[in-house]
């Protein structure tokens, strides 16, 4: 039997399919050592380069802004003149190639970042001219196996082909000379030697085709994955595979082999596979890596490792070894896979420098200011007006500039704009539940938080007889907690309907809401969640407004993958306060469980009473 | 207007597997453009955005105008062009939403409408709206007259988009992911066939001839698209459909009457596709879901309350009573 080639042959495997098939989009690489990304990526851009001109390699780390990314540094003034025209790390000229992105770590990197390759990764659209279209990006990223866990599906569907990296850089380090690695200067030569010659060094003259029962097999293989673009991933690295034979066409047996160099691609074992067929590739292919030569290492009947002949003929088989090199207790490379994976809201926070700069930067322009040293938010209009009125006593002691207008520092205006707060307090109140009198003394931390952090404060309440429709939550925005339908909101009379997954609902959209969009990124969230974790309300029940048939739990574990998600989001800290009720103690248990949460348990009166 | 620097790889339309109301969807708001926008929201990987883009593709031979990420108000709106300032000229740079209305296709595509931030979105449609551009910034008043069809795709695991901002649209499509093998397997021979011809130069195989074919599909399809917009004004809604519409916006409980009017020209749009002069029941049966299934109360959080087979058998009942 055959086996798979070894991990670094395996990564550099892919590296190369990625080469010769752009609409990859690129690889993650799971606990790879990150120093090993850029050489990578370097790799392969200087083996896909098609022209004088090779792509060029981006770092993107974890304080990319969006500036950073698509406007570039501010205008640039010398003595006569201004430089405006934008620049930006994912800025390339129509004419040059796309550069190769490499994240060092996915899940570390700033929401601009994740922005970028959400909306870039195998789109041949370019970013910056809408209706364009330039070169495909190709993006090599990092991240640690247990921080892919909390990458949203969203995220790591844009990186269908994943690269088990652990055992890459153990066989990296096993090839490579370690005195030489040792030395900063002899890394690079010995990182080459095994690297070896770039991804691809030939453009094929036409591409393999599809042969019979090729797309058949993927979307057996893929089971039921839910985006497609896992089965796209497949039959490209298969017919990646075969470019690089110089095969006329690319079969099942090849697909089998993507799959089982992509690892477990799917949420199903595969079907069973017919018997395989030969693979009917060009005799005479020889070990290498130049076009026309076979790609992967396999096994001889010994059983040694050595380039060889196409391993796919082992059809399933290579793929079971896959999967059983990874071992069965390694977590899944495909982890949105799981029915309870849900997507964080957000990647971790930028640093703290930048997030004051953002802060500044949002909000409503309410006016302009003179200039503080950070001329990014510049105000055009109002600077040059500024200018306009020296005009004449400037150009009076500079007669050579002529009609040019002279702008000095001390014209520049930059917007003022109304503060808005990092911060956001959510407040869930179950009114069905009893407070009891220990309630403002747990809460009060919380609270005081909020004040004394200015937060905008959104308040979902439900079960309460004032409801105008029972089965739903309600949820009120306010910019402060004294904001008059915040106080009123604990005056109120409990009722009978607890519909409990509808409050998580509503606060797991607001969360999403204020933690992810745009350029306003929330810094900091604190849920407050006063419950004792009795729905009786289905979710689809508060959605429809209609209640039909028996309840059961539902109204329970409707709000479980919820609070989950709310448990999954970064910058966010969460309490599930509860009363000390003696009946079904463990459901605000369960609910902080899933929330990942701290319980604050409200103590009886008697427990107060001295 | 923005033309493509070099030829997309794009599916043709009519290569598109499945999507059908997607492809609906599109195909109405171009036909009317008073139905307004289309939202598609759906899981990831379900081909939103390649749909949207091989339709404008296939109905105006470019692709859409594209609010970039990391937009700023200045380039939705316009703004003045610095470096011209700079030399002492006063030049007005239009933004995006003049050049979607000026393009050949008259569409605005924002891939990811719910991350781009509040204060862009409730820009974008108030114009998409009224129709109208007034600008009163930086020392440039101008007003224009806009006509642009918004087009939106989302993700909603990312968040939704609040009620007031789905009534916006038109449209909404609910896409989910394909589970039947074959339509599947399908689209990765599409995909495959596409790429083998456009990465084949010079060659002549099976590839380019199904390309080929596509592409004449679609310039039928864009022909009767065409004729379907100069068939439209002569589409006139009888009383049942309009009784039928208003009956279907009461008892789906839709607040204003956003719902009954996008119904009615959306029908409109259906018939002048079919060649018809005359709204049917049909028509209405067929794009009710499209139009109401973001107007129902409950969706306050953003999440689309599910449509099920108990409001298609709603629509229907409603219909079937209404005098045809």
């Amino acid at each position: 039997m055959s086996s798979l080639p070894d991990p670094l042959e395996r990564g550099l495997t892919l590296l190369r399919c990625l080469a010769y098939e752009p609409a990859l989009g690129g690889i993650l690489f799971v606990d790879l050592d990150p120093a090993l990304l850029v050489p990578l990526a370097r790799w392969l851009a200087g083996g896909s380069a098609l022209g004088t001109t090779a792509p060029h390699v981006v770092t993107l780390g974890a304080s990319a802004s969006e500036d950073d990314l698509w406007s570039g540094q501010a205008p640039r003034f010398s003595r006569d003149a201004a430089d405006t025209s934008p620049r930006g790390l994912l800025r390339w000229e129509p004419t040059d190639h796309a550069p190769v992105v490499v994240v060092p770590d996915l899940a570390r990197a700033g929401l601009a970042t994740v922005r970028a390759a959400i909306a870039m990764i195998g789109s041949d659209i370019h970013p910056h001219d809408p209706g364009r279209t330039s070169g495909r990006t190709r993006w090599i990223a990092g991240c640690a196996r247990d921080d892919a866990q909390r990458l949203s599906a969203h995220l790591l569907d844009r990186f269908p082909v994943r690269v088990d990296g652990a055992p890459m850089s153990a066989e990296w380090v096993s090839r490579a000379n370690l005195v030489e690695i040792n030395d900063p200067e002899g890394e690079a030569p010995a990182l080459a030697s095994v690297l070896g010659i770039p991804a691809v060094t030939g453009v094929p003259t036409r591409r393999p085709v599809p042969a019979d029962g090729v797309a058949a097999r993927i979307v057996a293989l893929t089971g039921t994955v839910t985006s497609r673009r896992r089965d796209l991933a497949l039959g490209r690295v298969a017919r990646a595979l075969a470019t690089h034979a110089s095969a006329p066409e690319f079969t099942v047996q090849d697909v089998d082999l993507a799959a089982a160099l992509m690892g477990p691609a799917s949420a199903e074992p595969p079907p069973p596979v017919p018997e395989p067929t030969v693979v009917h590739h060009p005799p005479g292919a020889e070990q290498g890596d130049e076009p026309g030569k076979d790609l992967v290492l396999g096994s001889d009947p010994t059983g040694d490792t050595t380039v060889g002949p196409h391993v796919a003929a082992e059809g399933t088989g290579a793929r079971r070894e896959a999967a059983e090199a990874l071992g069965p207790e390694a977590p899944s490379l495909y982890p949105e896979d799981q029915a309870m994976h849900l997507p964080p809201a957000s990647s971790l926070r930028l640093p703290g420098q930048n997030r004051l700069l953002a802060r500044r930067l949002r909000g409503q322009a309410i006016g302009v200011m003179p200039f503080r040293g950070d001329v990014r938010d510049l105000a055009v209009v109002a600077t040059l007006l500024e200018a306009a009125k020296y005009q004449s006593v400037r150009r009076a002691n500079r007669k050579e500039s002529g009609r040019r207008l002279l702008i000095s520092p001390v014209d520049l205006r930059v917007r003022r704009r109304q503060p808005e707060s990092g911060r956001l307090f959510v407040v869930v109140l179950d009114h069905t539940c009893p407070r009891g009198e220990g309630w403002a003394q747990v809460v009060a931390p919380y609270f005081r938080w909020a004040f004394q952090e200015g937060a905008r404060v959104c308040l979902i309440e439900f079960g309460h007889r004032d409801s105008a429709h029972e089965l739903s939550a309600t949820r009120t925005r306010a910019e402060s907690l004294f904001d008059p339908r915040v106080l009123a909101a604990f005056e109120r009379e409990p009722g009978r309907a607890s519909p409990l997954a509808h409050a998580l609902d509503l606060a797991v959209h607001e969360l999403r809401r204020f933690l992810r969009r745009g350029r306003a990124a929330t810094d900091e969230a604190v849920v407050v969640v006063a419950t004792d974790g009795r729905g009786n309300v289905p979710l689809a029940a508060s959605l429809s407004g209609r209640l039909s048939g028996p309840v059961g739990r539902d109204g329970v574990t409707d709000g479980l993958p919820l609070a989950i998600a709310i448990g999954a989001l970064h910058r966010t800290t969460t309490v599930v306060v509860t009363p000390d009720v003696h009946q079904q103690r463990h459901l605000p248990v369960e609910l902080a469980e899933a929330m990942d949460a701290t319980v604050a348990v409200v103590p009886d009166e008697e427990d107060l009473t001295p | 207007m923005t033309k493509a620097l070099i030829q997309p790889l794009l599916l043709p339309y009519s290569m598109i597997v499945g999507q059908d109301d997607l492809k609906t969807a599109l195909e109405v708001a171009f036909v009317n453009p008073m139905v307004g926008g289309v939202l598609a929201t759906g899981q990831r990987g379900t081909a939103k955005s390649t749909t949207v883009r091989s339709f404008a593709m296939m109905a105006a031979g470019e692709l859409p105008v594209t609010l970039p990420i990391g937009a700023t108000d200045d380039r939705v709106l316009g703004g003045w062009n610095v470096d011209k300032l700079m030399q002492g000229e006063s030049t007005w740079q239009p933004g995006l939403l003049v050049e979607a209305s000026t393009s050949d296709g008259r569409t605005l595509y924002v891939d990811e409408i719910n991350l781009l931030d509040d204060y862009l979105v409730n820009i974008i449609l108030d114009v998409a709206s009224t129709g109208i551009l007034n600008l009163q910034r930086e020392n440039h008043s101008e007003e224009n007259q806009i006509r642009f069809t918004l087009v939106g795709t989302m993700n909603p695991d990312e968040g939704g988009l609040r009620p007031q901002l789905l009534d916006r649209f038109g449209l909404v499509v609910p896409i989910s992911a394909l589970e039947d093998l074959d339509e599947r397997g399908r689209i990765v021979e599409a995909v495959l066939c596409l790429e083998e011809q456009a990465e084949s130069p010079g060659t002549e195989s099976a590839a380019h001839v199904r390309v080929r074919k596509a592409c004449a599909l679609d310039s039928t399809r864009r022909d009767q698209l065409t004729a379907a917009r100069d068939t439209l004004p002569a589409v006139v809604p009888g009383k049942a459909a309009l009784v039928a519409c208003v009956k279907l916006a009461s008892e789906f409980e839709v607040a204003g009457h956003r719902g009954e009017i996008v119904l009615i020209q959306a029908a409109r749009a259906l018939a002048a596709l079919e060649g018809q002069l005359q709204v049917g029941a049909e028509h209405i049966r067929k794009i009710s879901k499209l139009a109401l299934v973001h107007r129902r109360p409950g969706g306050e959080s953003g999440t689309l309350p599910e449509w099920t087979d108990e409001h298609d058998a709603l629509v229907n009942r409603i219909v079937d009573a209404c005098d045809w």
